[in-house]
């Protein structure tokens, strides 16, 4: 131990002059509002930040020079025999010259930064909004890193030797598995979330490499460059190479799942008839990613498919069960979806990809009742297309609308709501039929209601639309007939909260969320109560959401008071 | 002196090597002492090249081994290995009976070195640098260490990079000495010095042996000072040890001969004087405008008597060569044309003229 402190101690020394140039780059930032004439106001906000990019920069680039030369230029010019020669464990030579060399990129980075944290009171600077504190935390520990990043290449560069191809190589391949595993991520949405802890994990793996390769060059390679070169690059590529494998293993766990992997079902959507559905959720492991799949569980078949690049997944199911389309994400980091068909009622099918895409996230698509057709909303303008051969059959835009919403009444024919604001009252759904064949849609009908958590009946002919108690307003559910836009009922109780939905079998599931508890009823299309239909009975104060796998089953997920807003929307988001 | 002359023999031409090679070995380990440095068939190659070759040696207590041999010929490699710098490919290096590779720290703290080229860290005074080494050594002699550079009027506080080479060697041998060692290793340590500054590093270490009887290893070109205190002698030659004895035996075993022309040319006694060269071992043969004078590797006095009762006239003459003859008798040759490594390095004169010695 006396050895490794006298070398710290003398390559701190040595290195003296870089802590007094710290300490003058500390001194720039108050010149900094000189130079750029700022506002006397702006003055102390900007000089915190100058003083944290220049501390980041100078340890940064100090981290690099001294990682680089502490031991590498000792070694190439023949001077690191003058420590060998000395009483001195191979261990303190290497621990104290790299010690040094992190001790003195964190000093300079450290005196750079003081002139400003003591004019600055040390509060604000670390509460600086450009650079988050956590930030320089995360700077502070992967200066160590990039020390011996330095070194490494320091080494391989000085050394000249063959190894420096091999290490090219080595560096090749272990970069080419890492795009390679985290191509596949992205390529499945892993969200690389918890970011923080997995940043951490891969610097203190990448660290420890390099710590074990410098400590394998030094220890084992003396003063012998050509073999502290081979042992350094030898570790390095094992650990490299162990590392990256590692990753891609971890990564194929977390990519090869089943539909028995998801620890929380948050989306369900079954198929007309019986068949599949379309499940997913969050996904067991530690990575915050969710995954989705068609799932047939008669015959347990399954498979996975991926969602588009912005928001949540969604299927559209043609009305006769056969025929799936939804958009994906086009290619990792891309924007653009593109549409893929899935013959539902064909044993072994595939995902096919259709010659249909969109730029526009959050595309609404209808399928027609036999999937021949699908229907592409984006924005304002619905386009019509074949879905085998993807040629556009159609299209109109709806200048001025809120939104719009699609799905078919026939092979040709979509049923059109166009969301639209008024002034007067709120807002209008004005409902139109539009022919592949033709070139206007129809307008049929208006709605005097605000497009409020809307659920259209699978035949299209009804809508209801959920409005939420307001001030002194009492929560209610409106069903409408498109076709004439008559009211038909109108769901809701005083002091409860009511929703109504559609189910796949065109019954309306009402949930009434009193103070005395929730209660799930089913009623007919029109919003009528059904003779012999049971009411479902939850706790007070828990949430319902009723889905349906089968027209035989009915699947509620409920979030009990207990869970945190929070929580559920995580879950949703997954 | 002691040598472990029997590895020694088998990489080395008989005829060159001591006849006591072997003895000195078993003597000293018949004595139980392990010896200040010893070094067991090492072999350290490069990739395709074998820069030293199945050498051993050993050092004994007290004294000075000199290890010469031309630019190339692996003394450095052999040091580092020695110093446990670097690891031989075969072999081993042992001071004071431990393996250097394993227990380099600790045998460190007994061993003092002056390398090839001086290697303190550049930015650093004479004065930081013992600073430093006065945490290492538990005996570390400040004073004597003032003194030294006192003598050699270094400047304490000047960084050891704008030193010059004169006294950064003196900066070196005064930390290898503060240290307190009980074995000293130079690596050539007057390299680039100038004739002045070479002599006073010599008395230095002359001095330091008379006050402690340090153990010294060293290699050097400056084979007159060697000669001065040398007490054993190896010579390296393409990576193989050549010759590993006492320097007084083989300045007494490697002799000039001289044969004036007139002795040179008489047929009569030519087989008669063939033989008894032979027996003298001729190394080398010079031939001259008054004769032939020849380098004989196992002189002996009743051998040359017999020789020059051999030749007409009985005309032969023979002297003494210093260590600096010796040395270029042995290795002298051109490197261009050197015999590949398993080939002796120096061939007899008369075998490598495929005839009489005395022909002209």
């Amino acid at each position: 131990m006396a050895g490794l402190i006298a070398i710290l101690r003398h390559e701190i020394a040595q290195r003296r002059q870089l802590l007094l140039a710290g300490a003058l780059v500390g001194l720039m930032p108050f010149a900094a509002p000189l130079v750029s004439g700022t506002a006397p106001a702006a003055v102390p906000e900007l000089r915190d930040t100058v003083a944290l990019f220049l501390a980041a920069a100078f340890s940064g680039l100090a981290a690099i020079v001294l990682g680089a030369t502490v031991l590498g230029a000792d070694l190439a010019e023949g001077r690191l025999g003058f420590f060998f020669s000395r009483p001195l464990a191979g261990w303190a030579i290497w621990g104290g010259k790299l010690g040094a060399a992190m001790a003195c990129a964190w000093a300079a980075g450290g005196l750079a930064l003081l002139p400003a944290l003591l004019a600055a009171g040390g509060g604000r600077l670390l509460h600086n909004p450009m650079v988050p504190a956590v930030w320089l935390g995360a700077w502070a520990l992967a200066l160590p890193v990039v020390v011996l990043a330095g070194h490494a290449g320091g080494i391989m560069l000085r050394t000249r030797s063959g190894w420096l191809i091999f290490d090219l190589v080595a560096a090749a391949t272990v970069a080419g598995l890492v795009w390679t595993t985290l191509r596949r991520l992205l390529y499945w949405q892993v969200r690389l979330v918890p970011a923080a802890p997995l940043a951490l994990g891969v610097g203190a793996a990448a660290g420890m490499a390099l710590l074990a390769a410098s400590a394998a060059q030094v220890l084992g390679g003396r003063t012998d460059s050509a073999r502290g070169h081979r042992l350094l690059s030898l570790t390095l590529a094992g650990a490299g190479l162990a590392l990256a494998l590692a990753l891609a293993g971890a990564a194929q766990r977390q990519i090869a799942i089943s539909p028995q992997d998801l620890v929380a079902w948050t989306w369900l959507q079954a198929a007309p008839g019986e068949g599949w559905v379309m499940t997913g959720g969050r996904v067991r492991g530690p990575l915050l990613y969710s995954a989705w799949f068609f799932v047939q569980p008669a015959s347990g078949r399954w498979l996975r498919v991926r969602r588009a690049a912005v928001g949540y997944p969604q299927v559209a199911f043609s009305a006769d069960g056969r025929t799936a389309v939804w958009p994906e994400q086009e290619a990792p980091q891309s924007s653009r979806d593109e549409l893929l068909r899935l013959d539902l009622d064909r044993a072994g099918a595939a995902p096919v990809r259709t010659a249909i895409q969109s730029a526009t996230p959050n595309s609404g698509i209808a399928v027609s009742p036999h999937g021949t057709r699908v229907a592409v909303v984006e924005k304002q303008r619905v386009s019509i297309f074949d879905l085998a051969g993807g040629r556009l059959l159609a299209a109109h835009s709806f200048d001025g609308a809120v939104e719009v919403t699609a799905e078919f009444t026939g092979e040709d024919s979509v049923r059109l709501l166009v969301n639209r604001f008024e002034a007067a009252s709120g807002g209008a759904i004005d409902v139109y039929d539009f022919d592949a064949g033709a070139r206007q849609p129809v307008k049929r009908s208006s709605i005097p209601a605000i497009y409020y958590q809307p659920s259209l009946s699978p035949r299209t002919d009804r809508l209801v639309v959920n409005r939420p108690a307001i001030g002194a307003s009492v929560a209610v559910a409106k069903v409408f007939d498109l076709t004439t836009g008559r009211r038909l009922a109108e769901l809701g109780e005083p002091g409860a909260e009511v929703e109504a939905r559609y189910l796949p079998d065109g019954r309306l599931a009402e949930t009434v969320r009193a103070k005395t508890g929730t209660q799930l009823m089913l009623l007919d299309g029109d919003g009528r109560p059904q003779a012999g239909s049971p009411r479902y009975r939850f706790p007070a104060g828990t949430r319902v959401l009723p889905l349906q796998a089968s027209p035989d089953h009915l699947l509620v997920r409920e979030v009990l008071p207990a869970a945190s807003r929070d929580r559920e929307r995580r879950s949703y988001l997954g | 002196m002691t040598t472990t002359g029997a590895l020694a023999a088998a990489a080395a031409p008989s005829h060159l090597l001591s006849p006591t090679v072997g003895a000195a070995a078993a003597a000293a380990a018949a004595s139980g002492a392990a010896p200040p440095l010893a070094v067991e068939a090492m072999t350290v190659r490069y990739g395709r090249t074998t820069a030293v070759d199945r050498v051993s040696l050993a050092l004994a207590e007290g004294g000075v081994y000199a290890l010469l041999g031309r630019n190339g010929a692996g003394k450095s490699s052999l040091v580092r290995c020695l110093l446990g710098q670097q690891r031989a490919t075969a072999g081993f290096a042992r001071i004071f009976g431990r393996d250097v590779w394993r227990h380099r720290a600790a045998l460190m703290a007994e061993v003092g070195v002056v390398p090839e080229q001086p290697d303190a860290p550049p930015g650093a005074s004479a004065r930081r640098l013992a600073r430093l080494c006065r945490r290492l050594y538990r005996g570390w002699d400040d004073d004597g260490f003032e003194q030294r550079l006192r003598r050699f009027a270094v400047p304490p506080e000047l960084p050891f990079g704008r030193l010059s080479k004169g006294q950064q060697r003196h900066v070196t041998l005064a930390l290898a000495l503060a240290g307190g060692p009980r074995l000293l290793i130079l690596d050539d340590p007057t390299l680039g010095l100038d004739a002045v500054a070479r002599r006073a590093f010599f008395e230095e270490i002359v001095g330091e042996l008379a006050d402690r009887g340090i153990s010294i290893f060293l290699t050097s070109h400056e084979l007159p000072a060697v000669e001065r205190i040398a007490e054993r002698v190896g010579i390296l030659d393409g990576g193989r040890l050549l010759v590993d004895e006492d320097l007084e035996r083989l300045k007494h075993r490697l002799r000039r001969i001289r044969l004036p022309r007139a002795a040179a040319a008489g047929s009569a006694t030519g087989e008669a004087a063939d033989a008894a060269l032979e027996a003298l071992a001729p190394l080398r043969r010079e031939t001259r405008d008054w004769g032939v004078e020849v380098v004989v590797g196992a002189y002996d006095d009743r051998r040359f008597e017999r020789l020059r009762a051999a030749v007409a006239g009985g005309a032969a003459t023979v002297s003494s060569l210093t260590l600096e003859e010796i040395f270029t008798a042995l290795v002298g040759h051109d490197p261009a044309a050197a015999a590949p490594a398993d080939a002796p390095a120096a061939a007899p004169a008369g075998r490598a003229t495929g005839g009489s010695p005395w022909q002209v």
